[in-house]
Order: structure tokens, then C-alpha cells, then sequence
């Protein structure tokens, strides 16, 4: 199989126009993933003529073949959350390091682990070889100093936890969550990753009817215990929990020894560095809001997180302090 | 296919003429280096051309980031 030349290349999205799929690969060379999300990283690529105008595009054939030949780098760590509960000050954190390529919610993995949902009659099997393809395809070292490789990954991908163990049965990962009317007050004003349409309401056990005519408070709800339920179910095959509370300190400790990831004393205050600024938009300095969010919560807020939420917090909280000191 | 469309082909085959083509981040000295580069090989195509698959390229990408 001929394969084009790659190198600097990297998935820029997944497209179904051929069964299974064809993949877009933008120019990256030895630029890093160092704003908050993946899209963005590709997004100021795109503004340089050349990568709007040549994008190599492949096959899925292409994509799996590539990975046999040139795996890359073995993933050190995956970071899940229940959304809006420091994931991503944790990826920016790790991002502070040139040693590190950390990938944040990008598109062409959130493809594939949909493809299930989109195309009939993929096995899981196949669908793990193509995760295994397309995460071997973003962790590629493109500056030769690159050592370890985290991604973060949505959060509705914890749901998705049994096939992206089978295709990482090894990585160690973490799921962070936070104070339930601290997350879904967050939701409220960021309503777009957990609407209805924008994930498959079978995922959380509903059907079409139920989801039109339900609250948004309560499908969020609905939708952040599916998550949450996904991640203690399963913490326990080598995963850990991690309050928001924990944060930063804890990426620098108890999350590093749980990746197997070590830092000299530069390189902790160098990610500790970060932790001043908005994860998510860094040109703004960061804010504790945990009050102003609880101030602003309305009793559907309040009535949701009680009645969906507030349990299964108590019970991540049990579980991770069951699971010891270090966790 | 036009010329303009095999010779993005090319390109896409030569790291050569990738790399020239990357070293010029403006847009109007890429698309005067893009009509050079083309004619020495016999492809031809216009500035305008080469402005319309960049419109439709970042127009595409938005439109994408949107929906």
C-alpha cells in the first residue's frame, strides 16, 4: 500500500464520503498543541495559505497502515471529566512542557468514536483499530523532543470507556468532577455539548420524546450522572478519581505518579506557571468562581443536581477516598 | 480537473515544493510564488483562481467549526 509522506501531517478531521472513512491532514510540522483545545491548535494552522489550500487526504487503510509502520508515542495517561471540572487546566498544565504532545477533545477522535452511532455495521473491533490508528497518528513526535503523550477526551467518551480500553488496555487514566451545581451552573451558560442534539440521548438511556419535553437542567443532570456512573463504574480498571478541589497540586503529584510521569523542579513550577491563567481562555487571569456559581444557581439547578447528581458525587467521593492517600 | 487542481497534486507529491510554498506565510507573495512555481511546470492558472480555492478552503473550515 502506498502511503504518502506524513511526516508533520496530522488528522485535521474524518469525513464519510468513501466507506469507512477518509481523513484530512493538515501541515503542522513541529508546532505544538499548546492552546486549550485541539481545533484551535488546528485553527491558527489554517490561517497560513498553505495549509487552506494542501491537505493530504487518506484512506482508513491508510490511516491503520501508518500506525503499523509508525505507531508513535505509547499514550502515558488519558484525563476524562464530567465537563467544566478542570480537565483542561490539567492538559494545559501538561501542555507547559515541550516533552509533552498533549491532544485536547479533538474532532477526528470524537469522529471515530462515533462512527458507531453514524455508519452501521462496524465491529468493535475495527472501531478499536481505528482509534488505535488515529491516536497513533496524533502522537507522532514532530520536534524529537517529545517524551510522554496524554489526551484528554471529551466528556462524553468516558461512555465509550470499555472500547478505548480495549484499544489501550494499559494506559492508566483519570476522570476529574466537581461540585454538582458548580458544574451544571456552568452547563446553563455553555449549553451546547450536552444538548440533545448534540449527543444520542440513547447513550444516557432515553429516547426522543423524553429528551424534547425535558428541562435542560434535567437532561444536563441526566447526562453528567450517565458520565459520572460510567467512570466509578469502571475506576477500578486503571483509573483514578480526581476532585476538582485536588487541583492544581495534584497534577504535579498524585496525577504524575498515577501516569508514571516525573518533573525536575523547573519543570513543576513551569506547569504550576499556568495555573494563573483561564484554562480556556488564557488571556484572562484565572478565578476561583465556585461561590459566584453556587450564587447564581436556580432551584431547577438545585432541584436537578439534588435529585440526579448529589448522589452519585457522594459516591465518586467514597470511592476516592477509599482509594487512598495517594489517590 | 484544472491546472490549478493537478498542480496541487504535485505539490501534494513534493516535499520540495511544499516547503517553498510553506516559507511564504502571506497571502499575496504565496499566491504570486504558487503562479510562478506552477508556470515552471507547466501549469496555468490565475491569481484570482488561486484567491477563489482559498475563499472556498477558509470558507469551508468556518462553516465546519460552526456546524
Amino acid at each position: 500500500m502506498a502511503i504518502p509522506k506524513l511526516g508533520g501531517w496530522v488528522p485535521l478531521r474524518v469525513y464519510q464520503d468513501r466507506e469507512p472513512f477518509m481523513i484530512d491532514w493538515c501541515y503542522l510540522g513541529d508546532r505544538r498543541f499548546v492552546e486549550p483545545f485541539y481545533d484551535q491548535t488546528i485553527g491558527a494552522c489554517l490561517e497560513h495559505p498553505f495549509n487552506l489550500l494542501f491537505r493530504q487526504q487518506t484512506t482508513a487503510a491508510v490511516l491503520v497502515e501508518r500506525n503499523r509502520q509508525d505507531p508513535g508515542l505509547k499514550p502515558s495517561g488519558f484525563i476524562f471529566h464530567m465537563s467544566r471540572s478542570g480537565s483542561t487546566l490539567i492538559a494545559r498544565m501538561l501542555a507547559a512542557l515541550p516533552q509533552n504532545i498533549v491532544i485536547s477533545e479533538a474532532s477526528p477522535i470524537n469522529s471515530i468514536l462515533k462512527l458507531r452511532f453514524t455508519s452501521g455495521q462496524i465491529s468493535e473491533q475495527q472501531n478499536v483499530e481505528w482509534l488505535q490508528a488515529m491516536v497513533g497518528a496524533m502522537g507522532q513526535p514532530r520536534s524529537g523532543s517529545e517524551q510522554h503523550f496524554f489526551i484528554k477526551f471529551e466528556a462524553w467518551h468516558v461512555l465509550m470507556l470499555h472500547m478505548i480500553r480495549k484499544a489501550f488496555p494499559n494506559v492508566p487514566w483519570i476522570f476529574t468532577y466537581r461540585d454538582p451545581i458548580d458544574v451544571l451552573v456552568s452547563q446553563m451558560d455553555h449549553l451546547g455539548q450536552i444538548v440533545p442534539s448534540a449527543l444520542h440521548y440513547s447513550l444516557f438511556g432515553e429516547d426522543a420524546n423524553s429528551v424534547v419535553s425535558m428541562p435542560p437542567e434535567e437532561y444536563s443532570a441526566i447526562v453528567l450522572a450517565a458520565i459520572c456512573n460510567a467512570a466509578l463504574s469502571n475506576h477500578q480498571d486503571g483509573g483514578m478519581l480526581i476532585n476538582y478541589s485536588q487541583l492544581p497540586d495534584a497534577v504535579c503529584s498524585s496525577i504524575s505518579d498515577f501516569f508514571g510521569v516525573h518533573w525536575t523542579d523547573e519543570e513543576m513550577a513551569a506547569m504550576m506557571n499556568i495555573t494563573g491563567r483561564h484554562s480556556k481562555t488564557p488571556d484572562q487571569t484565572f478565578r476561583n468562581d465556585s461561590q459566584k456559581k453556587r450564587e447564581k444557581a436556580t432551584d431547577e439547578v438545585r432541584q436537578a443536581a439534588e435529585r440526579w447528581l448529589d448522589p452519585m458525587y457522594e459516591l465518586l467521593e467514597k470511592s476516592r477516598i477509599e482509594a487512598g492517600p495517594q489517590h | 480537473m484544472n491546472d490549478l487542481e493537478r498542480f496541487r497534486e504535485v505539490v501534494l507529491a513534493d516535499e520540495g515544493l511544499q516547503q517553498q510554498l510553506r516559507d511564504t506565510k502571506d497571502t499575496t507573495s504565496f499566491m504570486k510564488l504558487m503562479i510562478h512555481l506552477g508556470q515552471l511546470r507547466g501549469y496555468e492558472f490565475t491569481e484570482s483562481e488561486v484567491e477563489e480555492a482559498l475563499t472556498a478552503a477558509r470558507r469551508t473550515w468556518i462553516e465546519r467549526r460552526i456546524g
